[in-house]
């Protein structure tokens, strides 16, 4: 058992990081330091110093506590952690010409990741309930604790000798959740057709002139699959293209948004022509 | 007697109509004939080419336009931003209809990184490989002997300036940009090419011995065919030139 240090916690300063872990290694001291998204700890035999980017409502880690407790319970944990989920959460049409839109519909999916949980049984109507009741900037590192991701570098005196990366056991449920919001938004892309722009996370943009007809088709999807969506004013959209990268601003409900992408069709679109060319 | 009529070919103009507003409404009024003939031949392309809308059903407009979709200089006449560039081999143009979202595809500004689109067109479909008559010049003589062109297997002279020569006859247009970015056209835009082979010639001369054979091939990699105004251009900035002897 590890024995109970001194605890000090400090907003992140990288600068500060770094001249203590010089200090302890010229002091040839046996340390551990464990880097993860949400904070920077360097664990040393006398002290424990924290070094953390946003100090969290204790709600948050109380709702990660339920969701974690859940999804121990839950029938359908084990088939999923099994499986392999891809965390792309974006694309774009294949050959999206730069262009600058004056007004785009924009098509997000309300709550996503809870909704996800919830419909995929992964968590309880109680848990789903404290998560709607969290501000979103709270709901989602939450949810986002189950991909907790940590690298521990373990000094000896004073030199670097071991590493390893830990994950949290409920990362690939998180990775799930991305994959069913990301292949929704992908069918929902597949049915605009040519007025189809990109997808984002959980939101589609697409271009104003969409027919009613297939924008009726993509609501009674998002509807009938057990999700909430809402329209999002956005003006002002401009897409530029810089070598592989998209690079798209817009207003979105009064403020500026920009988003950066890699046009993964390319790359598709090259491998495709290869592969026939070598069959050919 | 009465004389007997050229049979009137009713243009479709009355039938092409405008589209429809962004909010799904039909436009009232009908699009300009040239704009309706080449939305209509686009939008059949492969119902006309199959032979599901009869040919001779095409009005003369639309005819004229299909012609020049059809024809395989334009069908395999791609673009990759604001430069042109002809596939020899033929063989891009199946394999991109192949493909679902890449059929009929001909800008491919979009579709491919810069890089993968060079590597594609000069090296996997290698148009120098297929280069003939009309894409190329190939020199093959001995230093100090008179300078000669070499003829293929079906006895076609790889020699590009006298092709171009004969194409003007037969009514072409012809355009060359050169180095500097200046468009000349006609017996000039001849004139210019010739020009610029015999600059490359004159390097690979100067640097081959004495009696050495001199192989220089010059592919021209960029090429623009404009169906509408009989244009064939030119650009001698995208040029492949191949000292065949320097080839190991």
């Amino acid at each position: 058992m590890r024995k109970k240090t001194n605890a000090a916690t400090y907003y992140k300063n990288p600068a500060l990081q770094e001249s203590i872990i010089r200090y302890y290694k010229e002091k040839q001291l046996n340390f551990v330091v464990k880097h993860s998204n949400y904070n920077t700890q360097i664990i040393g035999t006398e002290a424990t110093l924290k070094f953390i980017q946003t100090e969290h409502p204790i709600r948050v880690f109380v709702a990660y506590n339920k969701i974690v407790k859940d999804l121990k319970e839950s029938p359908k944990t084990v088939e999923i952690l099994q499986g392999e989920w891809s965390t792309d959460n974006f694309d774009s049409r294949n050959g999206l010409k730069p262009a600058f839109y004056k007004k785009i519909l924009n098509l997000d999916i309300s709550s996503a990741y809870p909704y996800c949980l919830w419909i995929n049984k992964l968590i309880t109507q109680d848990t789903f309930n404290y998560l709607m009741n969290m501000p979103k900037t709270e709901r989602l590192p939450a949810i986002g604790m189950i991909a907790k991701k940590s690298v521990w570098i373990t000094y000896t005196n004073g030199k670097a000798e071991n590493w390893e990366l830990k994950e949290g056991f409920y990362t690939n449920i998180f990775f799930y959740v991305i994959q069913q919001i990301t292949d929704l938004m992908a069918w929902a892309a597949e049915i605009a057709g040519d007025s189809f722009l990109f997808y984002w996370v959980d939101g589609i943009f697409l271009k104003p002139t969409i027919s009613k007809k297939k924008l009726a088709e993509i609501t009674g999807i998002f509807a009938e699959q057990g999700y909430y969506f809402k329209y999002e004013k956005v003006e002002n959209c401009n897409i530029v293209r810089d070598g592989d990268k998209l690079l798209i601003n817009m207003i979105k409900n009064g403020e500026e948004k920009p988003y950066q992408m890699y046009d993964k069709n390319l790359a598709r679109n090259f491998t495709k022509v290869l592969q026939q060319l070598e069959n050919a | 007697m009465a004389k007997k009529k050229t049979p009137q070919y009713q243009d479709r103009k009355y039938n092409y109509p405008k589209g429809f507003t962004k909010y799904g409404k039909s436009k009232t009024g009908f699009m300009p004939a040239a704009q309706g003939a080449r939305t209509f031949v686009t939008n059949n392309f492969d119902k006309i080419k199959s032979g599901a809308i009869p040919f001779d059903s095409l009005t003369q407009r639309e005819k004229r336009v299909y012609r020049g979709k059809n024809n395989p200089t334009f069908e395999n006449l791609y673009r990759y931003g604001d430069k042109s560039y002809y596939d020899p081999t033929r063989s891009l143009r199946k394999i991109l209809d192949n493909n679902p979202e890449l059929k009929g595809k001909r800008d491919l500004t979009n579709f491919l990184k810069p890089e993968d689109f060079k590597n594609l067109f000069d090296q996997r479909l290698n148009p120098t490989k297929y280069a003939d008559g009309t894409n190329s010049s190939f020199y093959d003589f001995k230093k100090g002997d008179k300078k000669q062109f070499y003829r293929d297997e079906s006895g076609t002279l790889l020699d590009i300036v006298t092709k171009l020569n004969k194409i003007k006859r037969s009514g072409r247009n012809i355009r060359v940009i050169d180095t500097d970015g200046k468009i000349y056209t006609g017996t000039q835009a001849i004139d210019t090419m010739r020009q610029f082979e015999s600059d490359q010639l004159q390097k690979a001369i100067e640097t081959a011995k004495d009696g050495q054979q001199i192989q220089l091939q010059i592919v021209y990699l960029s090429t623009d065919y404009n169906p509408f105004t009989n244009t064939v251009t030119y650009n001698l900035n995208n040029v492949q030139v191949n000292n065949l002897k320097d080839t190991p």
